[in-house]
């Protein structure tokens, strides 16, 4: 399987994007797909290359492989972290998607989401590591709430937190479909567009940078003026 | 287990002289055409500041449900969708056309199918009549409005405005496409199947009522079945009284209610084939049932009267009560479920099925 993608990333209302995005190989028969919401600019930039810079050297599909790529830049990063003289935080919200061939796995830490739709439907989306996730693990609020719940930016794990990355990782890998869609974003990106709204948006939608652009919309409209950061990597198999 | 469409529709004509909005369903028992065709509902607003504008809505209406209704078995519904969407515009063009107001003429569309054979949903729109989704306690607007607030929108993710130029601007709801143009551009239209589930509900509008409405109050009044949810959202447009209120259609499409959840009798006599009697299936068929459990009931009456009779003769009085009683639980099968009295309606207000 081919997997084709379209991205976006955007400051929106904030004077920086301390959002970054990053993919490798364009080649297509195995990739890696990066999405990160940092503390700061660099944080978020830091972790994607760190990440994109270990599955380069160890790409493959496999639960240990990327166990291993995370706690290695989870190290990486705490060492930056303690050496630079500056006080900018280096944690940042992550998610992954390794996908060729066949297969694809996923991790996240944090509140970046990953989607993924089969045949219009949402067939599996991350839960975040977040008090307002919690909250609804609780029964103490629906998880349509979430988006403007006042803790939803409150994590409980991130990449480059001491003792708080433990990434979600998928256990066994994703069998891929034909025409099988992924949605990596971050929270600036799914506050302000519902799951129903990212299935309707698919169906009008040519191509996947229609797709990202139609939400992009969305966003513009629905957000107020000092709206956060907002990015999002589409992602699709193709026979 | 069949999965059910229920439909309702309402229209008022709020602070207007005219009724400019128009809606039509397709013949959701008209089974031949559902199978490939779906059940299709379109809702129009014709356009106030130009002439005509209640012609233009009604002509569109009335050539995007004819063409419609005229897929080929094998046409896709979204290609027939489109075709009748430029159907639609010829008629609005034509019409503007003998009515002397060629390019100041048109009206808003926004048409739905729903194919329960497939559990899907298309749309096609043009303008600024709306399509909410309503799933699970959530609602969401599918269509995007074909206005200048929309180009404006886009440039600013284009980077080529500033979220402050875009408030300086005016004319937001201006419309920038509408049936009556030589060339249709920015028609919203869905070109995959969105899957439906049950339960789900449609509601499609024009202006007049989501400017008058908040997205709450539209939730709270999609709670109800179709007809009466269709009647309380016009009427909550009329109570908010807004001066120069427009006027406000909805047309809703609630998908699953479940069929089993009706009575079915059994199958006793032969099934009319005629597909113009399948709304009629039921009672075509409850009538055998009905006669076999009229006449046990008479007897059972009967009887009941007999052993009364007797035993009024015997003065044992106390016992009539539990005799007709025992006569009272036989139960004759019921077609309808029982429906709520309907409270009178204004006017101004016009009921479409």
């Amino acid at each position: 399987m081919k997997m084709i993608s379209a991205f976006l990333s955007k400051p929106g209302g904030r004077e920086i994007n301390q959002d970054a995005i990053g993919f490798l190989p364009a080649k297509a028969s195995l990739g890696c797909w990066v999405v990160a919401d940092g503390r700061s600019e660099l944080a978020a930039k830091q972790a994607v290359q760190e990440i994109l810079d270990n599955f380069e050297a160890n790409p493959a599909i496999s639960q240990p492989v990327l166990v291993r790529v995370m706690e290695w830049v989870q190290k990486h990063i705490l060492v930056l972290q303690a050496t630079q003289k500056s006080n900018v935080p280096l944690s940042s919200a992550v998610a992954i998607i390794c996908a060729g061939g066949l297969s694809a796995l996923w991790a996240h830490v944090g509140n970046v989401r990953i989607y993924v739709f089969r045949n219009g439907e949402i067939i599996s989306q991350t839960k975040d590591h977040s008090v307002s996730q919690a909250l609804v693990d609780a029964g103490k609020l629906s998880p349509a709430e979430i988006r403007t719940h006042e803790e939803r930016r409150l994590l409980l794990r991130s990449l480059g937190t001491p003792g708080g990355m433990r990434p979600s990782i998928l256990e066994n890998r994703f069998k891929l479909m034909p025409d099988d869609l992924f949605l990596i974003c971050t929270d600036g990106f799914w506050e302000y567009v519902t799951e129903l709204e990212m299935q309707a948006d698919w169906c009008k939608s040519v191509d996947l940078q229609e797709w990202l652009q139609r939400m992009e919309m969305r966003i513009l409209l629905a957000a107020p003026p000092d709206h956060d950061n907002y990015s999002a990597i589409a992602l699709m198999a193709e026979p | 287990m069949v999965v059910g469409i229920k439909l309702g529709g309402a229209q008022i004509l709020g602070k207007r002289e005219e009724q400019q909005d128009a809606i039509a369903f397709s013949d959701k028992e008209d089974r031949e055409f559902v199978e490939h065709g779906g059940i299709l509902a379109v809702v129009a607003d014709g356009i106030g500041g130009h002439a005509h504008g209640g012609g233009a809505s009604r002509r569109a209406v009335m050539a995007f449900r004819r063409d419609y209704n005229a897929k080929p078995r094998m046409a896709s519904i979204p290609d027939a969708l489109n075709h009748a969407m430029d159907q639609a515009n010829q008629a609005v063009l034509k019409f503007a056309e003998n009515k002397g107001v060629s390019d100041n003429c048109g009206t808003t569309l926004i048409a739905t199918v729903v194919h329960p054979d497939s559990s899907s949903l298309y749309w096609c729109g043009v303008g600024d009549s709306r399509l909410y989704f309503f799933r699970n306690g959530q609602i969401a607007q599918f269509t995007s409005d074909a206005n200048y607030g929309s180009q404006l929108i886009k440039k600013v993710a284009r980077g080529d405005l500033s979220r402050e130029g875009l408030s300086l601007e005016g004319n937001h709801y201006k419309l920038t496409s509408y049936l009556g143009i030589r060339k249709l551009v920015n028609i919203d239209h869905s070109i995959r199947p969105f899957p439906l589930h049950e339960g789900d509900i449609l509601l499609l509008c024009t202006d007049g009522v989501y400017q008058a409405l908040t997205t709450e109050e539209l939730v709270e009044c999609l709670l109800d079945e179709p007809e009466l949810a269709s009647e309380k959202l016009v009427q909550m447009v009329l109570k908010k009284d807004f001066e120069n209120q427009d006027n406000a259609t909805v047309a809703i499409l609630a998908y699953g209610f479940i069929e089993s959840k009706r009575i079915v009798l059994p199958k006793t006599t032969t099934i009319n084939q005629s597909n113009e009697a399948e709304s009629k299936n039921e009672k075509t068929k409850a009538s055998p049932t009905i006669k076999i459990g009229r006449s046990l009931l008479w007897g059972i009456i009967a009887f009941g009267l007999l052993i009364l009779t007797v035993l009024a003769w015997l003065s044992l009085k106390n016992d009539n009560a539990d005799e007709e009683n025992k006569a009272g639980t036989i139960r004759t099968p019921v077609l309808k479920q029982s429906v709520e009295p309907k409270k009178p309606r204004p006017n101004n207000v016009l009921k479409t099925k």
